[in-house]
């Protein structure tokens, strides 16, 4: 019996996921082995290290997107980054929302909500600051 | 006028909401592809499209026909 889970995810920028991981204090290591229940690991192209006994395995698939593969045996995985992977979503969002407007010349400004969401607001006219900063549109 | 801005709201679990302002008709469509596009479906879990709230562009749905 595998206790590892796969999950499809839309995580297409390995970038956003590196900062989404710094934030969280989780290293990410290229080419390594996830760990898993029962000392199986699972091989990722990265490989999100927890504090807990078992890793977060990063592959990229034939369309593209990232899939995270963990083993989600008693709950320590979820305590670090929710369930479903939700807070490391989360801050994954938050990072490609972030970075994408950035790049199309709107400021971003973030705050936590009472729930637990985190909003941004972003703006400025596309292309103002790149002019202004004598840089190039697209 | 009022201030053309963009807020994204994204939720403890992956999921999020994107909602543009003062942008007219098929700006704000424009708006905020770009945003929709790079973020599609961050969570493992499809979202129903109505889960999207994109204010302007449903408010001038009408005048569009």
């Amino acid at each position: 019996m595998s206790h590892f889970t796969t999950i499809e995810t839309q995580i297409r920028d390995i970038e956003a996921l590196k900062s989404a991981c710094a934030e969280m204090g989780l290293p990410i290591v290229p080419n390594a082995q996830a760990r898993g229940y029962g000392r199986k690991t699972h091989k990722g192209e990265y490989v999100i290290t927890l504090k807990g006994p078992y890793d977060i395995a990063v592959n990229r698939q034939a369309n593209g997107t990232f899939q995270l593969v963990t083993d989600w045996w008693d709950g320590h995985v979820e305590k670090e980054v929710g369930k479903n992977f939700g807070r490391l979503l989360q801050l994954y969002g938050v990072h490609k929302a972030s970075a994408e407007a950035r790049r199309k010349g709107y400021m971003v400004s973030r705050h936590v909500l009472n729930n637990g969401s985190i909003k941004l607001t972003m703006t400025g006219l596309p292309g103002v600051a790149l002019a202004k900063t004598g840089g190039t549109l697209p | 006028m009022t201030q053309k801005s963009i807020e994204v709201i994204v939720q403890p679990d992956g999921s999020l909401k994107i909602e543009a302002f003062g942008f007219v008709g098929a700006d704000c469509e424009k708006a905020t592809a770009f945003l929709e596009k790079a973020l599609g479906a961050p969570c493992a879990r499809r979202r129903k499209s109505e889960y999207y709230r994109v204010g302007i562009v449903r408010k001038t749905q009408g005048v569009r026909g």
